[in-house]
């Protein structure tokens, strides 16, 4: 096991035990501030700093969360009670975090399979161990060729590559 | 740098990247596409590097990439398995 192997599961480690740690913090957090929030008495807000949009909105969600409390109750406008149900688990803002991160890591994962593979494809797999200049010589470098390679040689480079 | 990295590292990347990709088309197709879910292809992509290396060194010498890849892409524990 080389430096490489070493660092990259250090790494990959790490990140199991920052999530592990971040989850555990965030349950304990949430344990202690509710036990505390259900011992003080419920802060009253006032609905004038409210602009009209928030207002709808929390009238709207009120109207589903009396739904839910009573089942059985006849709602003003059924319509907005399902709406405001579904925005209330399908809102932008529970996507946007997870979606972020989901695309970051696919970026970087790409970005470092592409660079890797380029460099899997153009590295000779004795470079740096026989001298010879015949075996160096360039079965697995990019030709300078006055056309790209296509996927066939890709494939045929990769088969080559991996029966050795 | 990159020379030194092992086939079973790339692999197991792809593999959750694969896994990853069928599950989010799969589930907007069907209509259940929700945070959580997003939150387990996250982690399935940290978790896909020691995870498939582990597995890989488990095989014999021949498949490991091919052992890396495969425990990346159809691990058991998740939503949809």
């Amino acid at each position: 096991m080389d430096t490489t192997t070493l660092t990259l599961l250090g790494a990959g480690l790490f990140s199991l035990g920052f999530w592990g740690r971040s989850s555990l913090s965030l349950s304990l957090y949430n344990c202690h501030t509710e036990v505390r929030r259900n011992q003080r008495p419920l802060p009253q807000r006032s609905s004038a700093r409210l602009d009209g949009a928030r207002r709808r909105a929390r009238k709207i969600r009120g109207m589903a969360l009396r739904q839910i409390a009573r089942p059985d109750s006849d709602p003003s406008d059924p319509e907005a009670v399902i709406k405001a149900q579904f925005w209330h688990f399908h809102g932008w803002n529970r996507y946007v975090i997870p979606l972020t991160i989901v695309v970051v890591l696919s970026g970087l994962m790409l970005a470092f399979s592409g660079v890797w593979l380029a460099d899997y494809l153009t590295t000779p797999k004795d470079a740096g161990q026989n001298n010879n200049r015949a075996n160096q010589c360039c079965r697995w470098t990019w030709r300078p060729a006055t056309t790209a390679p296509g996927v066939a040689s890709i494939v045929r480079r990769l088969q080559i590559r991996l029966r050795h | 740098m990159l020379s030194r990295i092992k086939p079973p590292f790339v692999m197991a990347l792809w593999g959750a990247f694969v896994w990853s990709l069928y599950e989010i088309l799969s589930r907007r197709k069907s209509g259940d596409l929700t945070p959580v879910e997003l939150y387990e292809v996250a982690v399935r992509f940290v978790t896909a590097i020691p995870i498939g290396y582990a597995f890989s060194l488990l095989v014999f010498d021949t498949v490991p990439a091919l052992a890396a890849f495969a425990i990346s892409a159809f691990r058991s524990g998740t939503s949809s398995s």
